[in-house]
């Protein structure tokens, strides 16, 4: 069997443990002109000095963290919510058709889907505060108010991408021996607690798995997204990480300092991904490894 | 299956309400997920001075196919076309059976895998560290792989996710097949594609998907590898056309790039014809989710 | 299942091969060595090409190619300057990388299917191997936005071409310093030629001393119009004639404009949705610059006042400047919605008729020329700036470039460069410059050296044109970009191009004229590179500058006390103090070049 892990071994040693020697980068002043082995002055930890002392760091941290919570806990309880009404309909045709088209939004790149937004939510002539005026209800600048920024990003990102959790999750559920229902319904259990104690439980592997997964996104609040509809008038509680260091012009001029702030992020992802594997062997009882 | 639906509808009304609800959630999730779509349509089959001033929304005006035609004869977008199909099976072939022969060790036992803890974490944790672009650019062009297809393919040959996805799968295979299966003398490779495989179908469909739409999607490594213009994946080249400008940057000669830029009904187009492949291959690979699989039983 | 897979699969290979091959390019032929002699008497070969048109304008091409040999070396020779375009009789390999814009790639497809040109091998590598025995090839070729990105990754693998463009200052720097290009300086004064020495100092030595190094020169500048970047002010004409509006001179006038334009429902749809002016806002200051300019204010650049310089975002002018926007966002003049609008949404608001004021560059003549197709009664007109504080509006001048030719150490002949930037020049010079610049508005982005002309160059085209009309449409006096200039402005979109250039008081070419006889533009003061201070602070400056612009705007905060907040911020947390200390240093110590580009 071991025999059988050599080529992903060697692939994945090639390719990705052979650049982490490129870490030392976080490291340098780099230059690129002096080449990727020459001459570079050392700064030890000055890069990350200099990462916490721009103005709004806190601030930045703050947002890309809670932003990116948000996502991770709706974008679990969605999923799981749409599969289970899906794996509820009578109609096969309905369902496949719904399924198909649920993953659509999951095509289209942020750089349209942000345009296409921006025209929805507009205050004036945007069809959602034209349905708010019918309801009698004030016009919201969605995109351009601190108070409903975040929770704009948050909603449209996991409404972009919940078809693809669903799909994994209805894979689940079909796995699931379809004997175990049959024995229930004679017991004379109605289709709610089949569901509460059939379903979930049988998908409890894959939640878990998917929950720590997507830990290791902590810090990707969504760059994308964000980038294509903020604004200065809201990075107050829109401004994440990414989008502040792309301002900064740090991907393309300053390579030191961008990778310590890709090195931050690793870190702090291991450490969440750690607690969440630690919860999930205590309350689910699955280990990863 | 048709005896149990029948029943089920025989029973409560709060039931049927349940249903219909169910379903008229799901309609309007699923209209929701559609309307974008029908805007972009829209968009590409109208006249370019409609669409600027954002008159189009789910029907076209000024109906036309004008960027239909300017497209299937523009040979550079069919070439990227191609090179990311190609790419695309190549790569997702590659994946697949890297992820075949890596989960079924790591599927099993800490007492059968000696080891196994380690093996996990060592790749697992290139999901979270990563050395960056630059050593990654010079890495693949001391290997020579820069400008050749390989260097799509190769770098990413094992989605360390999908792994763990697959892993997680080939776990709910009963053991005593695998048990039954060595007591009659196979060994791991056959019991893998004989007993794992087949009984994995909603799992591997699921996540050939996954690789296949990453690859289609990819651009980045299109772009920082590939030297000439001839060998751009579609996601890359299509960048180019859809990109916003930075103003401050222009000029008054490149009034022929703002006349390009401000086509959107060309960009549209050039969208919907990228994303069209995977929505095509999407029900192909449907059937094997809705199935049920049955596990249950040993096979002699 | 595996069957259906491979079904699928073995499918969509089909299609996508079959669609790849189809559409095959033309192939390149071989040419039979030919040498001739040239008309001027002199000894002179010209090359064998190694690619030769194929297709439909063959012929044509080859044609235009040998004028174009014949007629440089006729040309160099009149003017004495012959030694500078000398060839090599061994052939000489050089490399090259470039980067295309989708218009680019457009237009280089579509003169592909004429002649089977490429962006690779076209009529510069073709004219570049007849006149001079040079083969050019390219390393590689990249989007125009990621041509740095990829050059700086070349350059930390170690691997650059022999004579290529840097387009970023910073970078030019890098190289020069690691002594991985050549010092220019003495290769300039002997080879360059007058036409591109005059160009370089049309913007008194800016350009140049962008790529300097104690005096010494490391890069080519590629330049292009400089006039480009001043904007102008243009008002939906046939709306000022209905409600018989007078065109404002100062701001205060502006103000009662939009006022107007706003209560009285100009195009008389009977709603109440028409703004003053065009916002838009991931963009505060590159498309108002002549809102700024009339208060006396560049927000975005450094310049002399006083005998010192200064930066513009924060002189108290821009201050005024900014209540002066304020005030109008307050009025409800400007579409609060413009924070998150970019310049397609903005547009949207002009092709609807919701908007008549705005201030763009001289190249919005085309929106507008979109918007007449629409509605046929909307005209345009441009006017001089209105002014802020009484005086004649002043804009300000910075070098417009493409970027800055340098040579690889490790090349043995820098004067390539040169003799490539005489090449290029000369097709802008021949009677053929339309085609050989202008076919298709791109074919001056494939030299790989680009285009360098007149920091005024678009102003002496309009002047060009105007002397075309003045002399009973004479168009023999069209040199240069005029030529395919006034192709335009008779042709279809004969409209919007007469509201650029076209004759008459209402063109922004008209005011640039007046402004530049009058003395109205002035150039930036600072052209040294940035100090790694200022490298790594300047990103956030501009980042802090938008943030606080924006919110002065919106009216969060009120102008005074966020100006003074800004400019706070600016002197302290970002060290601004010290930045226009360096900045002064710079200005006051630089070194005059050691370059003498006159001319004779």
């Amino acid at each position: 069997m071991h025999l059988m892990l050599i080529p992903g071994l060697f692939m994945v040693f090639v390719f990705s443990y052979i650049p982490m020697a490129g870490l030392v980068i976080a490291f340098q002043n780099f230059v690129p002109a002096k080449g990727l082995f020459g001459d570079q002055v050392w700064v030890g930890l000055g890069n990350f000095r200099f990462l916490m002392s721009l103005p709004n760091a806190t601030n930045v941290l703050k947002n890309t963290v809670v932003i990116a919570l948000w996502k991770m806990v709706l974008g679990i309880f969605v999923p799981i919510t749409v599969a289970l009404m899906l794996n509820e309909l009578a109609s096969l045709r309905y369902k496949k058709l719904i399924q198909t088209v649920i993953y659509f939004p999951h095509f289209l790149s942020w750089i349209i889907l942000g345009s296409v937004l921006i025209d929805i939510l507009s205050p004036s002539t945007g069809i959602v505060n034209r349905l708010l005026g019918v309801l009698g209800m004030e016009h919201i600048f969605f995109l351009g108010d601190n108070q409903y920024f975040r929770g704009t990003m948050i909603i449209s990102d996991v409404w972009k991408n919940f078809g693809y959790g669903t799909i994994v999750y209805l894979a689940a559920i079909t796995s699931i021996d379809q004997t175990l229902y049959e024995a229930a319904a004679i017991d004379g259990a109605g289709r709610l607690r089949q569901t509460w104690h059939i379903t979930l439980p049988g998908m409890r592997m894959i939640i878990a798995l998917m929950m720590v997964l997507s830990m290791g996104n902590v810090l990707n609040a969504g760059f994308d997204q964000i980038f294509n509809m903020y604004s200065p008038a809201v990075y107050e509680t829109g401004d994440i990480l990414d989008t502040m260091i792309y301002r900064m012009g740090l991907e393309n001029a300053q390579f030191g300092a961008a990778a310590a702030s890709g090195m931050l992020k690793s870190i702090i992802s291991l450490f969440f991904i750690s607690i969440s594997y630690w919860v999930a062997d205590k309350w689910f009882d699955y280990r990863l490894f | 299956m048709k005896e149990r639906k029948k029943e089920k509808i025989k029973t409560s009304p709060a039931r049927k309400i349940f249903c219909v609800c169910n379903g008229i959630l799901l309609a309007v999730l699923m209209t929701s997920c559609i309307l974008p779509f029908i805007h972009v349509l829209a968009v590409s089959f109208s006249d370019k001075v409609y669409v600027q001033a954002g008159l189009v929304v789910f029907l076209p005006k000024g109906f036309n196919v004008r960027s239909y035609q300017y497209l299937i004869n523009k040979i550079a977008f069919w070439r990227a076309f191609r090179i990311t199909v190609v790419r695309t099976v190549l790569g997702t072939a590659i994946n697949l059976s890297l992820i075949l022969l890596t989960a079924y060790p790591l599927s099993k036992s800490k007492e059968k895998l000696i080891g196994r803890s380690v093996y996990t974490w060592f790749f697992f944790i290139t999901m979270l560290v990563s050395g960056g672009l630059i050593p990654s650019f010079v890495l693949v062009g001391q290997l020579g792989l820069r400008n050749t297809i390989w260097s799509l393919v190769l770098p990413g040959a094992l989605p360390v996710f999908n792994l763990v996805l697959m892993i997680n799968f080939f776990r709910q295979v009963p053991i005593e097949m695998e048990e039954a299966a060595m007591i009659d003398g196979a060994g791991h490779f056959k019991i893998l594609t004989k007993i794992y495989v087949p009984l994995s179908k909603a799992a591997i469909a699921t996540i050939s998907l996954f690789c296949m739409v990453n690859h289609w999607n990819a651009w980045f490594d299109g772009m920082i590898y590939m030297k000439s213009a001839t060998k751009l994946p579609l996601q890359t080249y299509l960048r180019n056309i859809i990109l916003k400008m930075d103003m401050s940057q222009m000029t008054g000669d490149d009034y022929g790039l703002l006349q390009m830029l401000s086509n959107e009904s060309i960009r549209s187009t050039q969208i919907i014809v990228a994303v069209i492949p995977v929505l095509c291959i999407y029900p192909f690979l449907q059937k094997y989710f809705v199935k049920g699989i049955v596990l249950g039983g040993v096979k002699g | 299942m595996k069957k259906m897979h491979m079904i699928i699969i073995a499918t969509l290979t089909a299609i996508g091969l079959l669609s790849g091959c189809t559409l095959t390019e033309s192939t390149n032929m071989e040419t039979q060595a030919e040498s001739k002699e040239s008309v001027a008497g002199e000894e002179r070969t010209t090359y064998p090409a190694v690619f030769k048109a194929s297709g439909a304008e063959a012929e044509d091409y080859n044609t235009k190619l040998e004028k174009f040999g014949e007629g440089l070396i006729q040309y160099f020779t009149e003017t004495g300057q012959s030694d500078k375009v000398t060839g090599y009789s061994q052939p000489v390999k050089v490399t090259t990388i470039g980067w295309y814009d989708a218009s680019d790639e457009d237009g280089i497809s579509k003169i592909g299917e004429l002649d089977g040109e490429s962006f690779t091998e076209n009529r510069w590598t073709d004219a570049l191997k007849r006149v001079y025995n040079i083969d050019v090839s390219y390393s590689w070729q990249s989007q125009a936005t990621d041509y740095d990105q990829k050059l700086r990754l070349d350059m930390t693998a170690g691997e650059l071409p022999d004579i290529f463009i840097v387009r970023n200052q910073t970078d030019l720097m890098q190289l020069a310093k690691q002594g991985l290009i050549w010092d220019m300086t003495d290769f300039i004064e002997q080879y360059a030629s007058d036409y591109d020495k005059k160009a370089w100092r049309s913007d008194e030595n800016a350009a140049m001393e962008m790529a300097s190094l104690n005096g010494r020169i490391y890069g080519l500048p590629s330049t292009a119009s400089a006039t480009d970047n001043v904007s102008y002010i243009w008002f939906r004409d046939d709306w000022m004639q209905k409600l018989g509006l007078e065109y404002p001179k100062t701001m205060d006038d502006l103000e009662k404009v939009m006022e107007a334009f706003v209560k009285q429902d100009p195009d008389g749809n009977g709603k109440d949705d028409t703004w003053g002016l065009n916002l838009y806002g991931n963009d505060l200051i590159y498309p108002l610059k002549g809102l700024y300019a009339a208060f006396g204010s560049y927000p975005y650049l450094w310049y002399e006042e006083d005998g010192k310089v200064i930066y513009g975002g924060v002189s108290e002018k821009t201050k005024d400047a900014l209540s002066y926007l304020a005030g109008l966002y307050q009025k409800g003049y400007i579409n609060p919605e413009f924070v998150v609008q970019d310049v397609n949404k903005a547009n949207e608001y002009i092709m609807n008729n919701q908007v008549g004021i705005t201030y763009a560059g001289h190249w919005f003549g085309h929106t507008a020329g979109d918007l007449h197709e629409l509605n046929p009664e909307a005209s345009w007109k441009c006017i001089p700036l209105p002014t802020g504080t009484g005086a004649p509006v002043k804009n300000i001048l910075k070098p417009s470039m493409q970027g800055w030719v340098v040579v690889n150490k490790n090349f043995g002949n820098p004067e390539i460069a040169l003799k490539m930037r005489s090449l290029t020049t000369y097709g802008l010079l021949c009677d053929d410059s339309a085609w050989w610049w202008y076919d298709h508005n791109v074919t001056w982005h494939f030299s790989p050296v680009r285009c360098n002309v007149s920091a005024f160059d678009n102003l002496i085209t309009y002047q060009n044109l105007q002397e075309a009309y003045e002399n009973d449409h004479d168009e023999s006096l069209l040199k240069a970009k005029a030529v395919p200039y006034w192709k335009n402005l008779h042709g279809k979109d004969g409209w919007e191009w007469e509201l650029m250039f076209g004759p008459g008081d209402g063109t922004p070419f008209s005011v640039l004229e007046k402004d530049y006889n009058e003395g109205n533009l002035f150039w930036d003061a600072f052209h040294g590179e940035q100090s790694e201070l200022m490298q790594s602070m300047w990103s956030n400056v501009e980042d802090q500058r938008n943030q606080f612009y924006t919110n002065m705007i919106i009216g969060k905060v009120d102008t005074e006390s966020g100006f003074a907040k800004w400019v706070e911020t600016f002197n302290n947390a970002l060290s601004g103090e010290q930045m226009t200390e360096e900045v002064n240093v710079w200005f006051k110590d630089h070194q005059k070049l050691a370059v003498d580009l006159t001319t004779d």
